[in-house]
């Protein structure tokens, strides 16, 4: 074969991954807005004196873990306590801070010391002692020793008492009734193990004593490309594949776990590079494994809203912590990998993931490179550079514009048009430069974990672990 | 002895997000000669709270933020002593009863006749 | 490429160029609708905002003639259906109609019927599409009125969609006529909806609205084990008095759970002569059901006007400081938070237990000296005890879990 043919398969193969890929996150799209719409309109049309006013509901447990945030602690905590859900405890996890996070709780909310009469279901670092508040009866600090964030929720799990939790980042703000709205699910249905909402970018909108007045579209591009992306990735990847009960990531800032489910899977494990991650891959398995509750699920109009980095460093580590996260996660299951015995999630999840949101970006950007590559050496073909622009770039372009049509259409959460303007020319120029910065790093994430030791070390550890704990 | 003129200073907060059923309640108590005030969420009732010297504070549970159990807090902490009188739904026995802790001890109950909500009030804090 | 390539190779090719020309049209498509969207966008703010004037003018138009019942009602709904427009004033009359309570009710749906709204409803509730049928069929149930009854009594026995059965028989309830009611139950029974979130809202609506018949529901021997508990129990957190009737025959039940339901009624609604059987219930062998006579307790003694009063609060605060060293958690935690609420002799047992032996005793009692109503004054001198205990504590051996109440 010589090297113009084996180009041309090459290119091939490119264009056809492209054209796979968003063709199917179109159709995701489709099966999306339809299924928003009848959400919408069925809650939309609910009587009076419904659910939202509070006489069916779960008591929920809210968990914050807490490292060194002493800056914000106690506002935070104050935002929690305010929510307006019937009954519900707050139980912050000190996690061994270094600064002053504990003794600004203690003063802020009359803490004083009890005895832990608790017997742990999950293994934790050791707990140094528990507090409760004094004019708070619903609040409850954990002071441990460091062990991380998964050491630190399991720790929260042990202690608290409902059979529903949440675990709420520090620096989230979460709107009112969005408790409200994401517990209504467990109260229906009680094959539910984990339900997801919808994070929003925080930056850019109007805050006032804790709560967002009015959504505005972010000011500086890298907030903006990053909105972008949010609702892009909820409207392309979490309703549809809810649907199929294929879902194997929900927002690890906002999501709401049937306790029993957790605890019968382990709990969070601390192995992993992103805890929340593996977590839902491993309800899914357990729940295959042993039966049990397993459908996670998402919800549309809870809002979650979360700051992102501001700065081109802290997202690039971010993302690759993320796709590491979910590459670990997959290799560590790897036997769900197209596993009849695991339902959809093996057969239709599993794979999806695998496929375009692990390998995926490396794929990409081997288009990106092979590009400029066959200019150099005066290889590129006209139509392979305009199909590709077509199939690689505005097909992904148009998937913005149509995720920002949807989510307008249906939820307006822009209250001026100039917000909505502005966020559509931003998913142009999201394309030139921001999009490709990020699949480097993705794929980057990829070759890290195949070539450095220490992710394959933490991945075996991990599945020994996991025969084990199955014999 | 508070005389008309008096009482016109020292309003009747009604608490409740819902807009017709605060007009709702306004207007039945107004119809008596009470002068009200309506908040549409906790911040107002803070700072209504501040700015005038209430007669008392008709507050719905089920409020927006902070809610209902928050905002009595709130006030207890910063030692308001104004009467707090709580409108429930029918079988939030619940809410009644964490409210009652709060220290609330007059509460009324979701619908409602405009006629006893007056006389309630009446009870309460004396004649408009 | 090369004109020799293989067939395969070829279609592919063509394949894509096809879906790249598709992407290209859907492009254009996706950029106009985008256009279409932000002019969509703008019109709808606009008319948001102006429905939201609009319920508002209504309302301040229409409440005060509302609330007093007055003959001028018909013209001010004239005048605000002229100022805000028929929707505006649809919802507001809707809404009023739920709120209040007494003659005025059926003066709305006068009103109502008279304006066409629910005319309107009546042929929406014919829609082929079920959620338009579940919309109107509500409304329909916040009209009221004979018609609208008429259409909810069929909806709720022969619609295909479960949904709209379940709207129908909310809009029963919500009509409250004695048919509406029954009619509403019978569906109820017949569906018995699978999500027992929907089984409480019910049995607590039912309760509200129509007690005696949830009653004779529950009499009839139609619910069995765990509905016949939650039916109860709605009863008691409506408040009816018959509630105190059924469980008090209960009150002696083999079956533990159906004791402890009883007892949780029974603090709701009991009068001074049932007292007594609570605070016997501590007794009672389950922890459970003495985790919620002691929940029960405290309810008599902040909630239950009929039994606030102190005179039977001494002898119940002795009786419960027994219980702090309970072998279960949630009989502490509830015992030592009835304490808490007896007044000035539960508070002062609970000072006492707070610097018992017992380490479990004094932790429940510290928490509960958290909750308990206190003045400021009483709440530091705690704290300062309190403090001077933390030097005192020493680890403590892990009790045995509790059982989670919501299971």
């Amino acid at each position: 074969m010589n090297t113009a043919t084996l180009l041309w398969l090459i290119e091939l193969a490119i264009l056809c991954y492209f054209a796979l890929i968003n063709t199917i996150y179109f159709v995701f799209t489709i099966v999306a807005f339809f299924d928003l719409l009848s959400f919408d309109r069925r809650s939309r049309r609910r009587g009076f004196g419904d659910v939202l006013s509070g006489t069916t509901f779960r008591p929920i447990s809210i968990l914050i873990p807490a490292h060194n945030e002493e800056a914000t602690i106690v506002s935070s905590v104050h935002s929690v306590l305010e929510l307006g859900y019937p009954e519900f405890e707050v139980i912050v996890i000190n996690d061994g801070s270094t600064d002053d996070t504990l003794r600004l709780l203690q003063e802020s909310f009359s803490l004083f010391p009890v005895t832990d009469t608790t017997r742990p279901q999950l293994k934790t670092s050791p707990i140094r002692r528990i507090y409760r508040a004094l004019d708070h009866p619903n609040l409850i600090v954990l002071d441990k020793e460091r062990g991380g964030k998964s050491d630190a929720l399991n720790a929260g799990i042990n202690v608290s008492t409902y059979p529903l939790f949440c675990a709420i980042d520090a620096d989230s703000l979460i709107s009112s009734d969005a408790l409200l709205r994401i517990a209504r699910p467990f109260v229906e249905d009680d094959r539910i193990v984990a339900a997801g909402g919808v994070v929003r970018v925080l930056n850019g909108s109007v805050i006032e004593r804790d709560r967002v007045v009015a959504s505005r579209a972010p000011k500086k591009m890298i907030h903006l490309c990053q909105s972008i992306e949010y609702i892009r990735g909820f409207l392309t990847g979490r309703t549809a594949l809810a649907r199929l009960n294929s879902l194997l990531i929900i927002s690890g800032a906002f999501g709401l776990f049937l306790k029993k489910g957790v605890v019968d899977a382990g709990g969070y494990h601390s192995g992993t590079v992103c805890e929340d991650m593996e977590l839902i891959v491993r309800l899914h398995r357990v729940a295959h494994e042993k039966g049990g509750p397993g459908r996670v699920i998402f919800v549309p109009d809870p809002v979650l809203w979360t700051q992102v980095p501001s700065d081109y460093r802290s997202l690039m580590r971010q993302r690759d912590r993320w796709q590491r996260g979910l590459i670990e996660s997959l290799l560590i299951h790897f036997k769900m990998f197209m596993n009849p015995k695991y339902g959809a999630v093996g057969l239709i999840g599993f794979p999806f993931y695998l496929l375009f949101e692990a390998i995926g970006p490396v794929i990409e950007m081997f288009g990106y490179l092979l590009l400029p590559a066959l200019w150099l050496f005066h290889r590129l073909d006209a139509r392979f550079a305009m199909l590709f622009f077509a199939l690689a770039v505005l097909y992904n372009i148009m998937l913005s514009l149509l995720a920002l049509i949807v989510d307008d259409l249906l939820f307006q959460r822009y209250e001026r048009a100039y917000d909505l303007v502005k966020m559509m020319l931003a998913a142009f120029i999201e394309f030139i430069g921001y999009r490709q910065l990020l699949t480097l790093r993705r794929a980057g994430a990829f070759i890290t974990i195949l070539f450095r030791r220490g992710h394959w070390g933490r991945i075996r550890r991990e599945r020994m672990q996991d025969q084990a704990a199955t014999v | 002895m508070a005389t008309a003129q008096n009482r016109k200073k020292r309003p009747v907060i009604v608490a409740e997000s819902n807009f017709l059923s605060a007009r709702l309640m306004m207007a039945s108590l107004q119809s008596i000669g009470f002068s009200v005030v309506v908040a549409r969420n906790g911040d107002e009732v803070v700072r209504l709270i501040g700015a005038y010297r209430c007669e008392l504070l008709i507050l719905n549970m089920n409020f927006g933020r902070p809610s209902g159990l928050e905002l009595l807090r709130l006030l207890k902490v910063r030692q308001e002593t104004i009467p707090v009188m709580v409108i429930t739904a029918v079988g939030q026995a619940e809410m009644k009863a964490a409210a009652g802790a709060m220290g609330v001890r007059a509460f009324f109950d979701l619908p409602f006749v405009p006629e006893e909500l007056c006389k309630r009030v009446t009870e309460l804090v004396g004649a408009p | 490429m090369t004109t020799n390539d293989p067939r395969a190779f070829a279609i592919t090719e063509e394949a894509l160029r096809f879906i790249a020309g598709g992407v290209i049209a859907l492009t254009a498509v996706v950029l106009a609708l985008t256009l279409v969207v932000i002019v969509h966008h703008i019109v709808t703010d606009r008319q948001r905002r102006r429905n939201r004037s609009r319920f508002e003018t209504a309302s301040m138009l229409l409440a005060p003639h509302l609330v007093n019942n007055s003959p001028s009602l018909d013209d001010a709904v004239s005048v605000a259906r002229g100022k805000a427009g028929d929707r505006a004033v649809g919802l507001v009359l809707r809404r009023a109609r739920y709120d209040l309570k007494g003659p005025i009710v059926d003066r709305i749906t006068e009103i109502l019927v008279s304006t066409g709204e629910v005319k309107k409803l009546l042929t929406e509730a014919k829609s082929r599409r079920d959620w338009r049928r579940a919309g109107a069929v509500r409304g329909l149930g916040e009209c009221g009125g004979a018609q609208a009854r008429e259409a909810l009594i069929a909806a709720a026995a022969d619609d295909v969609s479960s949904e709209v059965r379940r709207a129908a028989r909310e809009g029963l309830l919500s009509d409250g006529a004695q048919e509406a009611v029954h009619a509403a139950v019978r569906s109820f029974i017949a569906d018995l909806p699978r999500r027992s979130g929907w089984r409480r809202s019910f049995y607590a609506r039912l309760a509200g609205v129509a007690p005696d018949q949830l009653t004779e529901l529950i009499r009839s021997g139609e619910l069995k084990g765990a509905e016949e508990k939650l039916a109860i129990e709605a009863l008691g957190d409506a408040g009816r008095p018959v509630a105190l009737v059924l469980a008090m025959e209960r009150i002696g039940s083999a079956e533990a759970e159906m004791r402890a339901t009883a007892v949780r009624v029974i603090g709701k609604v009991a009068t001074d002569r049932e007292v007594p059987v609570v605070i016997e219930a501590l007794n009672d062998p389950e922890w459970f059901v003495r985790a919620a006579a002691a929940r029960s307790i405290e309810w008599m003694a902040t909630l239950n006007a009929a039994t606030t009063h102190h005179n039977w609060q001494q002898d119940a605060c002795e009786k419960l400081v027994k219980h702090m060293t309970d072998s279960s958690w949630w009989v502490r935690a509830n015992a030592a938070r009835a304490l808490s609420r007896c007044g000035n002799a539960g508070v002062q047992m609970l000072l006492i237990a707070s610097q018992s032996q017992d380490r479990y005793a004094r932790d429940a009692a510290i928490a509960a000296l958290a909750t308990a109503p206190l003045q400021p004054e009483v709440r530091l001198e705690i704290k300062k005890r309190i403090d001077a205990l933390i030097e005192q504590s020493q680890p403590s051996i892990p009790a045995p879990r509790p059982k989670e109440l919501f299971a």
